[in-house]
């Protein structure tokens, strides 16, 4: 089975599959050698799952060299590790104070960012559709207008391209009146 | 925002990677010149990562949707008579149905746990009111959440799955069972999240095996 190309054409089908061959095994995996409670086991495979997604939608995963399993359990590691620094933090800020502010300056940066991101994101879900398709089509998924126009039975290109443009502009007046009524 | 169709175009390839050769040095060039066009373009960039952010929250709970159908109750696998629910019988989809519903309604965002760490910063603890569950012990727990809350946790979901099936149950040593395993679950969900309906069943079922 080549993932990747079952993602890239029917990616909810792939997803689906995906989810229940590989459930048991990766959750089994966490909770015995991965010293991981079970809710936070499928959270951490749930999340492993979305990240193998990400990276097949973003191009950075175009082949696998290990098998599904081997490569989905690899992410899983590693955020078990995350988890386990998240809940010893405390004591490593206590042991190193100047590192832990420098830190914080770093993510300080992020969160306006973070903030930014969160609040488009929420005008996008209040977006609704065909606007939060075409702009996920588009932006994210890398979809070109052709691919597009097809997927949702529009007449041609240009009315496509003409849609993308207003959804960008209802949404940003979205975001924009949000912050008015926030502030 | 004053970009132009036309200008929306080349922002687009910009960001995609798709801008190539003199183009790119001409758009580089009035990046740096322009501080209103590289607004525009740091909100349009801004606008991609948000697309990328709910489109992987929909996956998110595309994922947990399916979890359902896996979850399975099991009494205690050192008792062999115990019961175990078979997620797929026609009983089990009819108690887990208002679930699938409440999970599909809610969570527009879903910003849960471990993805929650790459995302989203921690959120202000509250200190709720208290919900009195104690004068409808047979109630399922659906009724005593609020409306206004969309999104519960997986471990929340879980735990009101438990004890809805407990207050059906005849049996009462499995019964017992499955309180034991609910109260357990709803005391974690208030010392994680603090949630009052979870800290009331929790009470509830206290008083209800002593």
């Amino acid at each position: 089975m080549n993932w990747v190309e079952q993602i890239l054409k029917d990616e909810n089908r792939a997803l689906r599959q995906l989810y229940a061959e590989n459930r048991s095994s990766c959750i089994q995996w966490l909770t015995t050698k991965g010293n991981v409670q079970l809710e936070d086991a499928k959270e951490i495979f749930q999340t492993a799952v979305i990240i193998l997604y990400d990276n097949v939608k973003s191009g950075k995963l175009t082949e696998l060299s290990s098998n599904i399993q081997t490569y989905i359990i690899g992410i899983c590691k590693n955020k078990a590790f995350e988890l386990y620094r998240k809940k010893k933090k405390t004591s490593l800020t206590d042991e190193f104070p100047t590192i832990a502010a420098y830190m914080d300056e770093e993510i300080e940066e992020k969160k306006e960012l973070e903030a930014k991101v969160s609040q488009m994101n929420i005008a996008m879900q209040g977006l609704g559709d065909p606007c939060r398709s075409i702009l996920q089509c588009f932006y994210y998924k890398k979809m070109t207008m052709d691919d597009i126009t097809q997927l949702m039975g529009y007449k041609n290109v240009s009315t496509t391209k003409n849609l993308k443009y207003k959804c960008v502009k209802r949404l940003q007046s979205a975001v924009k009146q949000h912050k008015v009524v926030t502030k | 925002m004053k970009l132009n169709e036309h200008d929306m175009e080349i922002v687009d390839a910009y960001l995609l990677g798709e801008l190539k050769g003199d183009a790119l040095i001409d758009f580089e060039q009035r990046l740096k010149e322009d501080t209103a066009f590289a607004e525009d373009v740091e909100e349009m960039r801004v606008l991609m990562l948000a697309a990328k952010r709910s489109t992987l929250e929909e996956k998110m709970k595309f994922l947990q949707e399916e979890e359902i159908k896996f979850e399975d109750v099991v009494v205690d696998s050192k008792n062999p008579e115990s019961k175990t629910i078979d997620t797929n019988s026609e009983q089990a989809k009819v108690k887990r149905l208002p679930w699938k519903k409440i999970l599909s309604v809610a969570a527009s965002v879903l910003v849960i746990g471990v993805l929650g760490v790459w995302w989203s910063g921690q959120n202000a603890e509250e200190v709720p009111t208290l919900v009195d569950t104690s004068n409808f012990p047979d109630a399922p727990v659906e009724l005593f959440m609020s409306n206004e809350k969309t999104e519960y946790s997986p471990k929340m979901i879980k735990a009101s799955n438990i004890y809805n099936l407990a207050i059906h149950e005849e049996d009462a040593k499995t019964q017992h069972e499955y309180f034991r395993k609910a109260s357990v679950l709803f005391g974690e969900v208030w010392e994680e999240e603090r949630d009052s309906v979870a800290l009331g069943f929790f009470k509830l079922i206290d008083k209800t095996i002593k």
